[in-house]
């Protein structure tokens, strides 16, 4: 049965992903960041936080509204932007360069990444790798829209 | 320049008594009441192992190294006992302020547990089933060229000042040896990135070559951090994002993520110091700001470097005819102003706001297609 995105279903089906193959993230090193993904879809958003310690996701909860000063970075973006970049990760196994979070984020285009503190911000880029393959354990669950 | 021991130890009868009373059996066990602290570390989180954090434990932690070291020259181990004649080491950067953040200790356990190895986590084989082309392959040797330039001054940096800090520093020191491997693994992807083509390296950048030497020659260490962890390391994270947005292959992609993390630990630590810095020392906005003030030409210097800006159009646009040239550039003015802004914001949050002062979004501003 598929998984709606964006919902909190989705991230605890990656969380169980992530926790599963902890040989690939433990390769990746820790991470340890909370950060917010808002998706908006007909002038609407869903927010989410999500906050990773270690190797694992700890905890994510959806929220009526972000509040940037409790969170690194905020990743926010139309749903159509999130699809194609999890319909890609589902196609390819991973996202390629044109669907990654670097890429999307790059001048604030696709996605847009807000932040509070510069030194949250640059928590993005010292974790991306670990933020991407999270992500990119899509490719192993189906997701409806 | 040379230091002697206080005797030629071959010379020293007590010595050589002493070796031979101990080899006898006759232990003095003289160390074993040694008058220091009898602590326990243990992990406070074993997904995380024993880290520096946990051995914040009294006398032996960081939090309890004082804002001036005035008694402490040697290189004895923070909260051992000292006895004898210890040598001064001559230290010359002994108070906390001008070296410490408060994330230094995150940052050097990140910085092991983030670590990657160039010979076997990029899919090199890839550049020979998908080869780029010609013009792609010249203008990604010119910037690999450049990039172990800035590489070499990330290195260079905090060699120049590990040994000048007093040990009491001893997580600060550690971090710094690890941004001394970043620094060597960056050089080595690079390089290793340029010659695995055949297409060679490409030509040195006099005009950055120029300003870095500034940079990282710099008089005290808060001004040269601010210069090589901030200006450097912000511009660095901003090429590497921009080479990652627009790779050419998938070796290139990875090599940027893996760099991307590398140097945004770095403009972590370089954040977290300047802020650690003026919280301690107000007074040293003005000297700071008045550093910038000259300093931040060599910005210039490297985004304007042709061996850079050409290079990474031509990459950024995906070759060299007409059309990919201007969406290279447009693309390109965008990373320029990028850095600025970034840089920009990273030291207002630490405390130097520089948006009225400096001249920088003045001239990126004037850049235009």
């Amino acid at each position: 049965m598929a998984i709606r995105f964006p919902s909190t279903d989705y991230f605890n089906s990656l969380k169980k992903l992530m926790e599963a193959d902890q040989a690939r993230f433990r390769r990746l090193g820790f991470i340890d960041t909370t950060f917010g993904v808002s998706v908006t879809h007909n002038e609407t958003s869903r927010d989410f936080v999500l906050t990773f310690e270690v190797f694992e996701l700890k905890e994510v909860r959806e929220v009526e509204k972000i509040d940037i000063a409790q969170v690194d970075f905020v990743i926010a973006g139309d749903a159509a932007v999130w699809r194609d970049m999890l319909e890609n990760i589902r196609r390819n196994g991973e996202a390629d360069a044109q669907h990654d979070l670097n890429t999307l984020a790059h001048f604030g285009e696709a996605l847009k990444v807000s932040y509070a503190e510069p030194e949250g911000h640059d928590k993005l880029y010292r974790f991306m790798e670990s933020i991407q393959e999270f992500f990119d354990l899509t490719s192993q669950i189906e997701v409806g829209f | 320049m040379a230091f002697f021991a206080d005797k030629d130890y071959t010379q020293d009868q007590a010595v050589l008594d002493a070796i031979n009373a101990v080899m006898q059996g006759n232990l003095t066990l003289h160390w074993i009441d040694a008058n220091t602290e009898k602590v326990r570390g243990r992990a406070s989180d074993p997904r995380r192992g024993l880290t520096y954090e946990d051995l914040d434990l009294g006398s032996y932690g960081f939090s309890s190294i004082p804002e001036f070291v005035r008694d402490e020259q040697s290189m004895v181990a923070r909260g051992s006992e000292k006895w004898g004649r210890l040598p001064d080491m001559g230290y010359v950067v002994n108070r906390k302020s001008d070296v410490w953040s408060d994330n230094v200790t995150t940052l050097y356990e990140e910085a092991k547990t983030r670590r990657w190895a160039p010979a076997v986590d990029v899919p090199w084989a890839e550049l020979e089933i998908n080869p780029l082309a010609s013009d792609l392959q010249a203008a990604c040797a010119q910037l690999y060229t450049f990039l172990q330039e800035c590489a070499l001054v990330a290195l260079d940096f905090p060699a120049r000042w590990v040994p000048l800090i007093n040990q009491e520093f001893i997580e600060q020191k550690s971090f710094m040896c690890s941004q001394m491997l970043d620094g060597a693994r960056l050089l080595e992807v690079f390089r290793k990135r340029a010659l695995y083509t055949g297409a060679g390296l490409g030509r040195a950048s006099v005009t950055a070559e120029q300003g870095l030497k500034e940079w990282l020659w710099a008089d005290t260490y808060p001004q040269g951090s601010l210069a090589i962890n901030i200006l450097l390391a912000g511009f660095m994270l901003a090429a590497y994002r921009q080479v990652a947005a627009v790779a050419p292959s998938r070796v290139d992609r990875a090599i940027m993520g893996y760099a991307m993390q590398d140097a945004a630990r770095q403009v972590s630590y370089g954040t977290g110091a300047l802020r650690y810095h003026l919280e301690h020392q107000p007074a040293q906005k003005a000297a700071l700001s008045g550093y910038l003030d000259e300093a931040e030409h060599v910005m210039l210097a490297l985004v304007g470097s042709p061996e850079l800006l050409e290079p990474l159009i031509i990459i950024s646009g995906g070759g060299l005819e007409g059309a990919q040239v201007k969406s290279g550039r447009e693309s390109v003015v965008k990373f320029i102003r990028l850095v600025v802004r970034e840089y920009l914001e990273r030291v207002s949050a630490a405390g130097l706001d520089r948006r009225g002062n400096s001249r920088l979004p003045a001239i990126v501003d004037r850049v235009s297609l």
